[in-house]
C-alpha cells in the first residue's frame, strides 16, 4: 500500500514540524542561534523512553519529556544569557556535545550506544471516559501527532503574534534598545528558550515512541543540520515558511528513491542531488521562502 | 508570495510530479506473473561512515544474484535486488523499510548492517511478516525482537568469550589491558571478553575506551603503559581504527604484544597500522574454509578490489542462497513457510555448515588465530569450530 508509506512519511513530517517551529521560535523570532536544540530533542526522547520502559503511562512520559527539556532549557539559558550570535552558537553547540556524551557514556542509565529498544507505542486513557486510546496503528499515531502539531503551531503562533512576541523580535533586532525601554531581556530570552525546549522535548518523545528504538547516534549535531536547514530555507521568523520548508525538505529525498541509480552509487547520488536542490533554493532565495530577517 | 518563490515551488512540485509519473510508467503490472522478477530488498548503510560495510555486502549480494540469474533464476523467475540506504540510522532505516515493504512489496529484506537499523525496522517487518536476514548486526537484543529475523554472524557474546579463552589458556597471557571504542558492538564485545577473561583467573589491568571517531589514542595508551600489561588487547569498531590503535600502541610501548580482534586481520587494518601489526596475534573469523575462499576469490575478480573484510562477502553471498533455498522449498513467497524452513534446515554454504537456533541466530561458526608477518595475516593452527545452542 502506498498509503502506509505516505502515513509513515507524514508522521515524520509532523515530528519535524514540531522540532522546526520550536527552533524557529528561538532562532527566527528571538535571534538565539541555538545549536543545542538537538540536545533538548535528545533529552525528551530519552526521558520519555526511559519512563515508558519503566511502565509509566504515556501521557506522563510525554509531558515529562517536555518539562524536563524545558528545565534544561532554563539551565542552559543561565550561562548563555549574555552571549550573542556566533558565541551563543558555540556555547549551545557545547551543550549538545555534553548531552550526547552523557547519552553515550552513562551506560547504566541509557545503555549507551546499545540504545533502548522496545519502547512501547503510546496508549492512554482518555479522562472522564472509559475509552482507552491505543495508538498502535500508524494512522492513529498520525492523527495524534497531527493534533499535537496543530496545538504546538497555534501556541507558538499565539506567542509570536502577541505583544510578548513583539518584544522577542525587538530583542532579536536590538537588545540594548529593548532594555532601555524597560524590558528584562534576560528573562525574555530565557522564556523563549524554555518554550522552544519544551516543544523539542515533546517532539523527541513522539519520535522515541514512534520509531520504538533510540540510540545516541540519532542525536548528534549532524542531525540538527536538516532542522536548521528547514528554518533557514523556510525563512527566519516565518512560521508559514517553516511549514512549507519542512514538508519540502522531509519529502524531497523520497522521489529520488524512484530514480533507478545503479546500486554502486545509489547512496551518494541521492545525497548529491538533494544537496544541489537545497543549494539552488538558497541561491535564488537567500532569505528562504518567506524570510523577513537575515541571520547576523 | 513573490515570483521567485513561486518558481522554486513550481520546480519542486514539477520534480515530484515527474518522479511520480516516472515511477508510475516504469512500474510493472501489479498482478504477479510467473515471469516477473522476485524482488528482494536490501537495506544497509550506503553513505556515511558505515558505507564500506553496506557496499561490500551489496556487492556480494549482486554477485550472487547474477550467478543465480545466469542459471535461469528460481523456478524460472529472475531475482532483482532493490537497494535502499539505511544510513546506519534508525529513522532512515524505517523510511527505507517502509518504502521497500509498501511500495516495492518485497517479502524479504536483507539488512540492516548496523544494529540500529535492524532494531528500528524489527517492529515493522514483524507486523508485515517480512523475512529479515541480517549479516553483521551484533546487538544481543536482536535475538529477541522478532521471529522473522535471522542473523548470520555470531553475537558478540558468542565470539568474544572464546577469544578470551584462547588468549588466556592457549597463548598464556594472564595480565592484559583492553583498548576499545564506545560503540554498541565494542561494548558488548569487550564486556564479554573481560568477563570471561576474569572468570578464567586472568587480570585485566586497564580498560581504556575512546569515543567513536576519535583518532588519537595516546592518552589512553599512556594510562595503559603505567599498568605494565603483558599484552594489549585491541577491540576496535572498524579495521582502520584497529590499525591506528596498533600503530600508536607500538609507538609508546614498543615491546608489548598486541592481541587483535575481528577485522584487524584485514588489509585495511594492516595498512593503517604502518607495519605496527607485524608480530601481532589476531583472533578472527576463519578465512581458510575452502567454500569461503572461492567466494573471496570471485569477489576479487568481479570487482577488481580487495574486500574490506573476509566475512562480509561471505554473509552477503550466503543470504541470497539462503533465500533461494527457502523460496524453492516453499510455494510462492509465503514467509511463514520460508521462516519455518530456515529454522528447521541445515545449510552448507560459503560461511560453512550451519543452522539457526530458535532465536534465529547462527549456531555454528568458524574462527582462527592469525599472525601478522611481513604485513600479511596468516592463519596459524587449525580452524576452530564454535557451536552454540
Amino acid at each position: 500500500m502506498i498509503s502506509a508509506y505516505l502515513i509513515h512519511l507524514l508522521i515524520l513530517v509532523c515530528i519535524y514540524l514540531i522540532l522546526a517551529i520550536s527552533l524557529q521560535l528561538a532562532v527566527g523570532f528571538t535571534g538565539l542561534l541555538n545549536l543545542g536544540h538537538i540536545a533538548f530533542y535528545c533529552i525528551g526522547a530519552y526521558a520519555s523512553a526511559l519512563l515508558a520502559l519503566n511502565s509509566f503511562p504515556f501521557w506522563f512520559c510525554f509531558l515529562a519529556a517536555g518539562i524536563l527539556a524545558m528545565l534544561f532549557g532554563f539551565l542552559l539559558s543561565i550561562p548563555t544569557n549574555k552571549l550573542k550570535g556566533d558565541y551563543l552558537a558555540l556555547a549551545t553547540m557545547g551543550f549538545s556535545f555534553v548531552v550526547y556524551a552523557v547519552a553515550l557514556n552513562w551506560t547504566g542509565l541509557t545503555r549507551g550506544p546499545l540504545g533502548l529498544p522496545g519502547i512501547p507505542k503510546p496508549s492512554f486513557h482518555i479522562p472522564l471516559t472509559t475509552y482507552n486510546l491505543q495508538l498502535t496503528t500508524n494512522f492513529g499515531f498520525l492523527l495524534f501527532t497531527f493534533a499535537i502539531v496543530l496545538i504546538s503551531y497555534f501556541i507558538i503562533r499565539r506567542i509570536t503574534s502577541s505583544p510578548f512576541g513583539k518584544v522577542l523580535e525587538a530583542t532579536r533586532d536590538d537588545e540594548l534598545a529593548t532594555r532601555i525601554l524597560g524590558k528584562n531581556t534576560f528573562k525574555i530570552k530565557s522564556l523563549a528558550l524554555m518554550t522552544s525546549a519544551f516543544f523539542a522535548g515533546i517532539s523527541g518523545s513522539l519520535y522515541a515512541h514512534y520509531i520504538t528504538f533510540i540510540d545516541p547516534s540519532s542525536f548528534t549535531l549532524m542531525q540538527l543540520i536538516p532542522v536548521l536547514a528547514i528554518v533557514i530555507v523556510g525563512g527566519l521568523a516565518s512560521l508559514k515558511g517553516t511549514i512549507l520548508a519542512t514538508i519540502i525538505l522531509v519529502l524531497l529525498p523520497e522521489p529520488l528513491r524512484f530514480i533507478g541509480f545503479p546500486s554502486s552509487i545509489v547512496g551518494p547520488a541521492r545525497q548529491i542531488i538533494y544537496a544541489l536542490l537545497l543549494l539552488l533554493i538558497l541561491i535564488y532565495k537567500p532569505r528562504g521562502f518567506f524570510g523577513k530577517v537575515e541571520l547576523e | 508570495m513573490d515570483k521567485t518563490t513561486k518558481i522554486i515551488i513550481g520546480i519542486i512540485v514539477a520534480i515530484i510530479v515527474i518522479a511520480g509519473i516516472w515511477y508510475g510508467v516504469s512500474r510493472k503490472p501489479t498482478v504477479p506473473t510467473a515471469k516477473e522478477p522476485i524482488k528482494i530488498g536490501f537495506m544497509g548503510p550506503l553513505s556515511g561512515d558505515g558505507a564500506s560495510y553496506g557496499q561490500t555486502e551489496l556487492d556480494a549480494i549482486n554477485m550472487a544474484i547474477n550467478e543465480i540469474n545466469q542459471k535461469g533464476g528460481i523456478k524460472g523467475r529472475l531475482l532483482q535486488v532493490i537497494a535502499e540506504d539505511g544510513k546506519c540510522d534508525g529513522k532512515e532505516a524505517t523510511i527505507a523499510a517502509n518504502k521497500l515493504i509498501n511500495i516495492d512489496k518485497v517479502k524479504i529484506i536483507l539488512g540492516g548492517a548496523c544494529s540500529s537499523e535492524t532494531l528500528a525496522i524489527a517492529p515493522l517487518t514483524e507486523q508485515n511478516k517480512v523475512l529479515v536476514l541480517t549479516g553483521i548486526s551484533s546487538n544481543p537484543k536482536i535475538s529477541d525482537v522478532g521471529e522473522y529475523i535471522f542473523r548470520l554472524s555470531p553475537t558478540d557474546e558468542d565470539f568474544f568469550r572464546p577469544q578470551a579463552r584462547t588468549f588466556y589458556s592457549e597463548l598464556g597471557y594472564k595480565k592484559v589491558a583492553v583498548l576499545s571504542e564506545q560503540t554498541d558492538y565494542c561494548i558488548t564485545a569487550r564486556e564479554a571478553f573481560i568477563d570471561e577473561f576474569k572468570k578464567l583467573g586472568g587480570e585485566v589491568v586497564a580498560v581504556e575506551v575512546s569515543s567513536p571517531k576519535e583518532k588519537d589514542y595516546r592518552t589512553y595508551i599512556t594510562k595503559i603503559k603505567a599498568k605494565d600489561p603483558a599484552a594489549v588487547v585491541i577491540i576496535p569498531q572498524t579495521p582502520i581504527t584497529g590499525g591506528l590503535m596498533a600503530k600508536q600502541v607500538k609507538e609508546l610501548m614498543p615491546n608489548v604484544q598486541i592481541l587483535g580482534s575481528y577485522s584487524m586481520e584485514s588489509a585495511d587494518a594492516i595498512k593503517a597500522s604502518e607495519g605496527a601489526l607485524n608480530g601481532a596475534i589476531i583472533f578472527s573469523v576463519a578465512t581458510d574454509i575452502p567454500s569461503g575462499k572461492v567466494i573471496i576469490e570471485r569477489y576479487r575478480q568481479t570487482y577488481n578490489k580487495e574486500p574490506i573484510d573476509y566475512f562480509l562477502p561471505l554473509e552477503g553471498w550466503d543470504r541470497i542462497f539462503l533465500v533461494k533455498q527457502a523460496i524453492e522449498n516453499c510455494d510462492g513467497l509465503d514467509t511463514d513457510c520460508m521462516k519455518n524452513y530456515l529454522y528447521n534446515s541445515k545449510f552448507n554454504l560459503s560461511v560453512g555448515e550451519y543452522r539457526f537456533n530458535s532465536k534465529g541466530d547462527i549456531t555454528i561458526f568458524y574462527t582462527n588465530l592469525f599472525k601478522v608477518e611481513n604485513n600479511k595475516a596468516n592463519p596459524i593452527g587449525p580452524t576452530r569450530t564454535i557451536v552454540k545452542e
